[in-house]
């Protein structure tokens, strides 16, 4: 999984130079995967990771002459810098957002026509999201994951889902590799805690009813 | 002395689930595990976490087609630069400020036709840089897997040659089929582009496809075919691509397909 930034051959001559397109596309293919999830991570699904990716890809390639290879961080740490400051364009624009994907009067009106006679909705009226008693694990995951801070998510999957070593997550993220760890130990912990707890509270909800 | 087994620590689950511990820590922790089932069942509960995230982030690679325009782009912003000679790949040494000059004139040219490509492309179809070509065979076996059915049973001749000009900008029409052969209806299965047209057909009870696009469109990828059941036969005429996949030696159906003035 690691991507092998030291084996350009100007840096082994020592030699700065911008980056060859050529070179840069290929080392965007082979650093795809940790793109995705550092995005994902960052706006918290996978949804809209792709766009992202190959929109910062564009901006690293329109801006591929600020890159020298003598920089101490390599070509895809630098990409996963715009990937991430991409991301957290997209999250600005997504909170700043006043509109709604489905109208609020339709969903509504959905559910006074509801056929099936049962008065609960399995989609929130106010958020439409899903009810909790049409969540599975992983929608409980998923919203576990969401409380989690946005580069401790991006630690976690690079390290569950990509299983990088600690030094490569260190070089991605640009943060101390103990920082990277603590991130994924903590989360995990925090993972398990909320759906612990998720559950104690459904098993009091389901003897009450 | 006790032989109560030592609790174990959170740093002692951190390490032993993200695989940090030596053999025979990792053995001796394992062992204290049977005296903590509540330790148990949170290392059971995070296989499931993590079990559950491969499932929420399934790994990703990227689109063919997204790489096939990308190297296009690349490519021929290597031969504005060299005069149309073919260009190392290797990272190039840029000493003087001219040729990183040059770099970044060259890196503009890649994303700006990069762009140009992906903005065409967007005025026939919404995110089609997203759009992964494959082999008309698999798609033919996934429609045959499917119950050989067509989305639109068109027998219209107008609404037929409407629907090519609209997806292929060329109006088609069948001209007359021999006895055996029938036209079942149109399909947008994909294949070459989003904006495929598949005409599925039966010749002697036989089902075939016929994918259509425009000849910009074509994959290398289309016409592979690991499957020695059927055949796959292509032609390029009049700016289009039409491929017939078919269980027959010989195509079938394609001769058929035929541009709207050419019949009048």
């Amino acid at each position: 999984m690691a991507d092998k930034r030291d084996d350009t051959p100007a840096k082994r001559q020592g030699t700065s130079c911008a980056i060859d397109p050529e070179l840069a596309a290929a080392h965007y293919e082979r650093a795809y995967p940790s793109l995705i999830l550092i995005a994902s991570g960052i706006i918290g699904d996978r949804t809209h990771a792709h766009d992202i990716v190959q929109e910062a890809f564009v901006v690293a390639l329109k801006n591929s002459s600020r890159f020298t290879e003598g920089a101490k961080a390599g070509y895809v740490a630098w990409l996963s810098e715009i990937v991430r400051r991409c991301s957290l364009n997209y999250v600005r624009k997504v909170r700043g957002r006043k509109t709604t994907a489905t109208d609020p009067e339709l969903l509504a009106q959905t559910k006074e026509g509801d056929a099936s006679g049962h008065a609960s909705s399995p989609i929130s009226f106010t958020t439409g999201e899903l009810a909790d008693f049409q969540l599975d694990f992983d929608d409980e995951t998923m919203r576990a994951l969401g409380e989690v801070s946005a580069d401790a998510r991006c630690c976690l999957l690079l390290r569950v889902l990509l299983d990088l070593s600690y030094a490569e997550i260190s070089e991605l993220m640009q943060i101390p590799a103990g920082t990277a760890m603590s991130h994924v130990h903590r989360s995990k912990r925090q993972i398990r805690k909320t759906l612990e707890q998720r559950e104690a509270e459904n098993r009091v909800s389901d003897r009450s009813s | 002395m006790t032989d109560e087994p030592k609790p174990t620590t959170e740093a002692e689950v951190d390490a032993y689930l993200d695989g940090l511990m030596q053999p025979e820590e990792k053995e001796a922790f394992e062992a204290r595990l049977r005296a903590h089932p509540e330790v148990r069942r949170e290392l059971q509960l995070q296989a499931e976490v993590d079990t559950s995230l491969k499932r929420l982030f399934p790994l990703a690679q990227v689109p063919e087609s997204q790489l096939i325009e990308l190297k296009k782009s690349i490519t021929l912003a290597m031969q504005t630069e060299t005069g149309s000679q073919s260009s190392s790949l290797e990272v190039l040494p840029r000493h003087s400020l001219s040729r990183r000059v040059q770099a970044a004139l060259v890196g503009l040219a890649a994303v700006l036709a990069w762009i140009l490509v992906v903005w065409q492309e967007g005025n026939n179809s919404t995110n089609s840089i997203f759009f992964e070509a494959k082999p008309v065979a698999s798609v033919y076996q996934e429609v045959l897997d499917s119950g050989f059915e067509p989305y639109y049973e068109c027998h219209e001749e107008d609404r037929f040659a409407a629907t090519f000009l609209r997806r292929q900008g060329q109006a088609l029409r069948l001209t007359e089929l021999p006895a055996g052969s029938r036209m079942l209806g149109l399909s947008y299965p994909g294949g070459l582009s989003r904006d495929t047209t598949a005409m599925l057909c039966r010749v002697d009870e036989q089902p075939i496809m016929v994918f259509v696009d425009r000849l910009e469109s074509d994959s290398p990828l289309a016409k592979e075919n690991d499957s020695s059941a059927i055949n796959v036969f292509r032609e390029a005429r009049d700016g289009l691509v039409l491929y017939e996949v078919t269980p027959f030696d010989e195509p079938r159906m394609i001769e058929h397909l035929v541009p709207l003035q050419e019949s009048e």
